[in-house]
């Protein structure tokens, strides 16, 4: 079990800090009972329901717009999602199979509450990003019938007033459904997610004679290089090789694999192999639906407006579906960033907290960069929480290896284990630095992040048994 | 029993919503005809499907979705 040392020369505030935050956390304190594990099939049917969500409109769209060509796509997504796979198999799972715990609670015991705290603030102010992307994909859809201009591609800032006014109705809407209902909104979501699937399978099934395949589908590789996949990149995009959809498809999702989030989920796996279940959602979500909003975008003349491009291929089921699809991304995320903000507000309520989290969501939703370089923004996301898995995976794997012991920070009862912090601060400045596309950054800067976290507490290398 | 009805009636409904693009896909139905139909087979789905879940518990999901980050 876990013991909560507490340092008492610890000021009171960050005392009391760390003991709102544990209170937050506290349902699940404790590792999960043998009783409580899941089976295959209830993960199966969980991941394959919560990897079909707004961003799906957006990024497979934008990889048409990138210039990749239909071979590249097609190999770099089978070849990234299967990476993505063995990263929940081979460094999630067996993580939270052995210690049953979240990564709050283990990350606490490694590097102490209060560099625990730093870390899901920033989490936060990552998910409220994220939520806000989504508000924007879904003022797409909403704007359509009220004539709202979406934003150019390379917008950064509001262009007209409509586009504001707007995306602060979605968002004030969004918010009061996030503030009113969690549960019974999220029960809504799942029941969602089949139906969304269908509607990128259909609706690509259904621009494709507009596109010139025939019914027989004997000229559909040759449409698809030629009028889908064509290697031409749209003004003000880069171009992509089969590395960078490789790399994106790997670490669309860094934060749960790589990064550790979903101990959360796995931690009621039966076994380490549990992970391999995470194809369910991979597969279908992160390469089924981003290939059919790249055939919908293609049908639309390389317009990046999921709205107009859904309305177009499914009628109004489309833009009901962009909606949904934002919003059931948009609502947990609020969620959860109102929970990770609660451990830094004093004793606020959790309509507050989320009423605030939903408010500066809502603000960066009227940014048209935070959706038309969604992206680069998914990288980021990956890569500044990224670090920290790599000092959660040297300290219990590497660490026994290495004789150096484990759960300094918990041991000495100090509320900021340094070391983890100077890594996961000189990881990220690496990565600024490195000479390379965003895409390929996270890599060889987890690699940085592992070896340094490893040299740093060298010198309290136990001797071998004699 | 009732969950068995509203089950099958969500898959019947999903089943629905996919062959409206298989059909228009073929030639077999016109634009217009094939988007009234995902309209109704959707319907359908939103109303049986929450009508299912409404009668199911998952335990998993609401023990993990806590924690678990947004995909």
């Amino acid at each position: 079990m876990i013991a909560a040392h507490r340092n008492t020369n610890m000021p009171m505030k960050l005392s009391q800090l760390m003991s709102r935050m544990d209170a937050l956390y506290e349902y699940d304190r404790e590792p999960v009972a043998p009783d409580q594990l899941k089976t295959g099939w209830q993960f199966a049917s969980l991941l394959a329901g919560e990897h079909v969500a707004g961003t799906e409109f957006v990024i497979g769209a934008f990889f048409v717009l990138h210039g990749v060509t239909a071979a590249d796509l097609i190999l770099g997504l089978v070849i990234g999602n299967l990476l993505a796979v063995l990263s929940w198999t081979f460094v999630c799972a067996p993580v939270a199979v052995q210690n049953r715990l979240t990564l709050y609670w283990y990350l606490r015991r490694i590097a102490g509450p209060g560099l625990t705290a730093i870390y899901n603030v920033a989490n936060a102010v990552l998910y409220c990003i994220l939520a806000g992307a989504m508000i924007a994909v879904s003022a797409t859809a909403i704007g359509l019938p009220l004539g709202v201009k979406t934003p150019a591609l390379t917008d950064v800032y509001p262009t007209n007033p409509a586009w504001v006014a707007l995306t602060f109705a979605i968002g004030a809407a969004f918010v009061t459904l996030a503030i009113l209902g969690f549960e019974k909104l999220s029960n809504f979501a799942r029941v969602c997610a089949p139906w969304i699937l269908a509607i990128f399978v259909v609706g690509a099934l259904a621009v494709l004679p507009r596109l010139g395949v025939h019914a027989n589908l004997d000229n559909f590789w040759e449409i698809a290089k030629a009028r889908i996949w064509n290697g031409v990149t749209s003004p003000g995009q880069d171009k992509f090789s089969v590395w960078h959809i490789i790399f994106f498809a790997w670490f669309c999702n860094l934060a749960m694999h790589i990064a550790l989030s979903d101990m959360a989920l796995f931690r009621y796996a039966r076994h380490w192999a549990y992970g391999l279940y995470s194809a369910f959602g991979m597969y279908p979500g992160h390469m089924l639906a981003w290939l059919c909003s790249g055939i919908m975008v293609a049908a639309v003349g390389r317009q990046m407006d999921p709205g107009m491009m859904a309305a177009e291929a499914a009628g109004i089921a489309g833009p009901v579906a962009v909606v949904l699809a934002g919003w059931t991304t948009a609502n947990p995320t609020l969620y959860r960033a109102g929970l990770a903000l609660q451990c830094v507000t004093p004793n606020w309520p959790r309509w507050k907290v989320t009423l605030i989290a939903g408010f500066i969501t809502t603000v960066l939703s009227c940014f048209p960069v935070i959706f038309m370089r969604l992206l680069d923004y998914v990288a980021i996301y990956g890569l500044v929480l990224m670090p920290m898995g790599a000092v959660v995976v040297a300290e219990h794997w590497l660490f026994p290896l290495l004789r150096i012991p484990r759960y300094r920070a918990e041991q000495t009862g100090s509320a900021v284990n340094w070391r983890a912090g100077v890594v996961w601060a000189g990881t990220l400045a690496a990565c600024f630095l490195m000479p390379m596309h965003l895409f390929f950054r996270w890599l060889p800067g987890y690699l940085f992040a592992l070896v340094l976290y490893t040299a740093l507490n060298l010198h309290l290398r136990k001797p071998a048994p004699a | 029993m009732f969950r068995t009805v509203f089950g099958l009636m969500a898959a019947l409904s999903l089943a629905a919503c996919l062959a409206s693009g298989i059909l228009v896909f073929l030639g077999c139905v016109e634009s217009e005809t094939y988007r009234r139909m995902l309209s109704v087979a959707s319907l359908a789905w939103f109303v049986s499907a929450a009508a299912w879940s409404g009668k199911s518990t998952r335990p998993l999901e609401k023990q993990g979705e806590a924690n678990s980050s947004e995909r």
